[in-house]
């Protein structure tokens, strides 16, 4: 598979897991380049809107929709899983728009004993699904971010988590998938679902 | 909910293998760190802390060659620390991978501290606070592995750093580190209500009985242990092992 290197987030790190998963992967600087991967991951980790710039400027944007259409599967991890939507609350953003639904903050208040980012291993409840597949429920991520996803349409939610509120933690639109969590600091959780993502067939 | 978290902490020097000693001292040898995180990752541990001893004192910082080699390997988010004072140092360690990094003896002379968290979160610096009782019975802050007074207490040390940005605090008793005697539940209380921040008690954990203190009256947020993880039996023979995520949840009813 391919992982898309557009300048944003610790890549070694997927790339490492997805090794030990006994996958093979590619990190993939040139937007044409994509066009010859089935698989496509869109790692991430920081600002909403610095993720859109990089991938517009680096001629991402484009060929991402278009492999998209052409039903390649695509997995978004954490900032790449939010770009995947329509908007973003950081930033005041527009997204990649691959999957109906938006990126909001968490807002618990000055009072509340939660804290933002949310940040450590938190639960994931999974709907059913090939890429959920063996996963103990529920299972445990971890996670670190301060914005959490929405999806307009209730069929794409594959997994939720709670914390302060229930969220979307993980979505499946047809051949678009997003996971808040990192899979590549989730031990063997994060890989078994990484080897559930390898084998997965969309089309 | 956010999970309790129960964190190896593995210290090294230099480059040359994986220690252990008790308050601060008489360190033993115990193996390759490689070795450790391939077996840690079996194991479904939390998160990692991989703290060079010796960088402080030896004016360096933990070595980038082998915090790339197991970010590499490590499956688990990873808190390194060991002489870290400048940012561009620690901006690399995060390129490399490492989700947190650890401060002690630069975290009230520099501001590496703020420094940090304004460029990658709070959640991205853990201030380490070492502490061990004077001639009065008083908590009393050191630096560089126990060698040098801070000058505070570890209660005014975690407000400092809270104030500074750190996300987190890394308490750790001197005295009862590498005994396994328990820890200092009262020491972890004190600092765990002055701050709003999450405290990880360090120091004294014999067995998981020892967790449920700082945990339930302590107030901390996570436990952090090293001989117990490394050492095993009367005659420590040296054992990596990290306990079932089932005997775990115990400790937490």
């Amino acid at each position: 598979m391919a992982i898309v290197d557009y300048g944003v987030g610790n890549l070694r790190s997927v790339a490492n897991m997805i090794a030990k998963a006994d996958g093979q992967c590619q990190l993939v600087s040139d937007p044409e380049a994509l066009r010859s991967f089935s698989k496509i991951l869109l790692p991430g980790v920081g600002h909403f809107r610095a993720g859109m710039e990089q991938l517009q400027q680096r001629g991402f944007v484009e060929v991402l929709g278009e492999r998209a259409k052409e039903g390649a599967c695509v997995l978004g991890i954490c900032l790449g899983m939010q770009l995947l939507l329509e908007s973003s609350e950081e930033g005041d953003c527009k997204g990649l728009g691959l999957v109906r639904g938006h990126v909001r903050k968490f807002n618990f208040g000055d009072d509340s004993p939660l804290k933002v980012p949310h940040v450590g291993f938190n639960l994931v409840r999974f709907g059913d699904h090939p890429v959920a597949k063996g996963l103990p429920q529920p299972s445990k991520f971890y996670f670190t971010h301060s914005y959490y996803a929405t999806c307009d349409n209730p069929q794409d939610v594959l997994g939720t988590t709670e914390y302060g509120q229930k969220f979307v933690s993980a979505f499946a639109s047809g051949n678009i998938l997003g996971c808040q969590f990192h899979p590549e600091k989730s031990h063997q959780f994060g890989l078994a679902f990484m080897r559930n993502f390898l084998e997965y067939k969309c089309s | 909910m956010l999970l309790t978290r129960f964190i190896p902490g593995l210290l090294i020097k230099g480059s040359s293998g994986l220690y252990k000693g008790e308050q601060f001292s008489k360190h033993r040898y115990v193996g390759d760190p490689m070795n450790a995180i391939r077996i840690f990752n079996l194991k479904q541990v939390d998160e990692l802390c991989l703290l060079d001893i010796t960088a402080t004192k030896e004016k360096r910082s933990i070595s980038p060659e082998l915090v790339e080699r197991v970010a590499a390997e490590c499956l688990m988010p990873l808190a390194v620390g060991g002489g870290i004072s400048n940012i561009e140092v620690a901006a690399n360690l995060f390129r490399l991978g490492v989700e947190k990094v650890v401060v002690n003896s630069a975290a009230f002379s520099t501001p590496i501290v703020s420094e940090i968290a304004s460029r990658f979160g709070s959640q991205a610096v853990v201030v380490s606070i070492d502490y061990k009782s004077n001639w009065l019975g008083r908590a009393e802050c050191y630096t560089e592995s126990g060698a040098k007074k801070l000058g505070m207490n570890p209660i005014e040390a975690a407000i400092k750093a809270e104030a500074l940005g750190a996300g987190e605090i890394l308490l750790t008793s001197i005295e009862r580190e590498g005994t396994g005697t328990g820890f200092d539940c009262e020491t972890i209380g004190k600092v765990s209500s002055a701050v709003k921040i999450p405290v990880i008690a360090n120091g004294g954990a014999g067995g998981i009985a020892h967790f449920a203190g700082p945990l339930k009256q302590g107030g901390a947020h996570a436990v952090s242990a090293g001989r117990m993880f490394v050492f095993h039996g009367p005659r420590n023979a040296v054992l990596i092992s990290y306990p079932q995520p089932e005997e775990l949840e115990m400790v937490l009813k």
